[in-house]
């Protein structure tokens, strides 16, 4: 019952999910992609899934600020507290250090506490119960104490908001063994990856992106059914190539797609990887691409120095360098604090064409 | 176990409550265990003492001696299903939770039998089946997260409470102010945290206050030798 569905279809659309994976507990769908699948935006995404969570387990409970009168301040709690109420949704003040502390504490004694920073900007405020008190205690404690809590919210460069609320922390978290870090893409990627951060018994971060919350995917049936969830640690190959890898996740995934258009035309064959799981990195995926096609370009939005693009060429280096053509290509954000105005700012993040640019580079190209 | 009514040497201050009474109930059995587990708990922290100053225990050493009374008084009171979280000065806490002596002694120094498998050290004790969350390094960390175990206990309909031990320096990290700069409005109650018949009756007169009404800050005066 258990089968495995695979195909590669490249289409023109993009950033449509193009294979099926198998995900345990889901029931694999036989239906044709192209027959006129439905569309979910991102925000929808999340919202069904935290919604479904808390309908299945009566230990889910939500706090962060404004989730609950306010729906939400990105509207992704919209409808929860109306529907479970004001024992299940809380809205905590502005004191992010307070009500992660008790969000920590709270899943010590079993509970399973989503919390819901409004960028993860914020979440430096209470970074410490992040990591000393959640994700280090099952070590600590020799496992006599797990922590069932997930973080979310927005994370990365928003449009316009300024250097203090732009950073995108993935680099940051995922540096800290005892977590988790993932970073969704697609609607699918949202329900599957939040369902999973939620039933997980241990500290999960779960990096959001403001400006893709908007955005339609289509979705399959196996994605709309309660049970969906998919594995944390694996990443999706998006578009299968043979001449050169793109790793990246979140917003840029889809920019890497476009990217990977553009090639196409030119006569590369770009195989775009969206690593959906940042801790635990999913190596063996992205070596295999890389042993494949020996070229690797790897995309983040952040901070280039000691970001996740330097930990995957780090894996690379050590696991495949004898496969490589190439030297790996970092695209990060610039090494400044995010501009305000529009223009510095979008020279600040890195934009398809400066994916095709090191792609090109990479395949000897151009200079 | 014949009962018997003491007075405490010291009366209670309230403040937004009444005192409890300063007579106690206890008994001659209740008593000898009190000093048993008190010498046991001085004897520990001096031991430990002198194995960190010979280096068999390395890093932090954080001792207890001098406080017994509270950890004794208040599990006199309290029962394994109420939670206690404190801060790095745990030895003791552990003990009174059930801890071993052979556990604490083997965490200290770093042997797999330690109580966190030698991998806690002396900040990092816990007891999870005793309800004792550890054990925290970080000054102040610990008192919202007792908050977070208090909800859980409220969440889920449980009539136990949990009681969040902190000291005077944490008294002053942002985390504990902040949240009760908002009013005067959690009362409280000062306790001779020498005398363990005092800090049994005012944990009990807490657990009952917390139940009832809600949070309860109480100061327990004690002295510590280091």
């Amino acid at each position: 019952m258990w089968g495995i569905l695979r195909r590669s279809a490249v289409d023109g659309g993009g950033f449509s999910a193009s294979s099926l994976r198998r995900t345990r507990f889901s029931l694999v769908s036989a239906r044709s992609y192209a027959a006129g699948s439905k569309e979910m935006t991102v925000r929808d995404a999340l919202n069904s899934a935290i919604d479904e969570e808390m309908s299945a387990d009566p230990k889910v409970f939500v706090m962060g600020e404004e989730v609950g009168q306010y729906q939400g301040a990105y509207k992704i709690t919209k409808g929860l507290l109306e529907k479970y109420g004001p024992e299940r949704v809380y809205d905590t003040p502005i004191t992010e250090a307070g009500f992660t502390g008790i969000g920590v504490g709270a899943a010590y004694a079993g509970l399973k506490p989503v919390v819901e920073f409004m960028t993860f900007n914020f979440s430096m405020q209470a970074i410490d119960h992040i990591i000393n008190s959640a994700a280090k205690s099952n070590y600590m404690s020799a496992g006599q104490i797990n922590v069932p809590i997930a973080f979310r919210g927005p994370n990365g460069a928003a449009a316009g908001v300024g250097a203090q609320h732009s950073q995108c922390y993935a680099a940051w978290y995922a540096s800290v063994p005892g977590l988790k870090v993932l970073a969704p893409y697609s609607a699918e990627d949202a329900r599957g990856l939040l369902k999973a951060a939620i039933r997980d018994p241990d500290p999960v971060v779960f990096l959001e992106n403001e400006l893709l919350y908007g955005e339609s995917f289509p979705i399959s049936e196996e994605a709309l059914d309660s049970s969906f969830c998919l594995p944390i640690g694996k990443a999706k190959i998006e578009r299968e190539g043979k001449d050169v890898t793109i790793t990246t996740f979140s917003k840029m995934v889809g920019f890497a797609l476009k990217a990977a258009e553009k090639l196409a035309e030119e006569g590369i064959g770009a195989e775009v990887i969206n690593l959906r799981s940042i801790r635990p990195l999913d190596r063996a995926t992205i070596n295999a691409s890389v042993r494949k096609t020996s070229r690797l370009v790897t995309v983040e939005e952040g901070f280039p120095q000691h970001g996740v693009c330097a930990e995957i060429c780090a894996s690379v280096v050590e696991e495949s360098f004898s496969y490589l053509d190439a030297p790996v290509a970092r695209i990060a954000g610039a090494d400044v604090p995010m501009p305000y105005a529009a223009n510095l700012e979008r020279l600040a993040l890195p934009q398809v064409e400066d994916i095709v640019r090191a792609a090109k580079r990479a395949c000897y190209r151009s200079k | 176990t014949t009962p018997i009514t003491i007075e405490t040497a010291v009366p209670f201050e309230s403040h937004l409550c009444d005192a409890p009474s300063r007579s106690v109930e206890t008994s001659s059995s209740e008593i000898l265990s009190f000093f048993r587990d008190m010498a046991r708990m001085r004897r520990m922290e001096i031991a430990a003492d002198s194995l960190y100053k010979s280096k068999l225990i390395r890093g932090f050493c954080h001792l207890y001696d001098g406080q017994e009374a509270l950890a004794v008084g208040m599990e006199a009171a309290i029962t394994r299903k109420d939670a206690i979280i404190t801060s790095y000065r745990d030895h003791c806490t552990f003990l009174g939770r059930g801890g071993e002596l052979v556990d604490a002694f083997s965490e200290l120094m770093g042997r797999k039998r330690g109580c966190s498998n030698g991998k806690g050290g002396s900040m990092h004790f816990y007891k999870k089946d005793a309800c004792f969350y550890g054990g925290h390094g970080i000054v102040g960390a610990q008192i919202p997260l007792g908050c977070g175990l208090a909800f859980a206990q409220k969440y889920s309909k449980e009539e136990f409470v949990t009681f969040t031990l902190y000291g005077d320096g944490a008294a002053n990290q942002g985390q504990f102010p902040a949240y009760f700069k908002r009013g005067d409005y959690v009362p409280g109650l000062k306790v001779d945290g020498m005398d363990a018949l005092a800090v049994k009756q005012a944990c009990k007169f807490a657990k009952e206050h917390a139940l009832k009404n809600g949070p309860i800050v109480s100061l327990f005066n004690a002295f510590i030798k280091f």
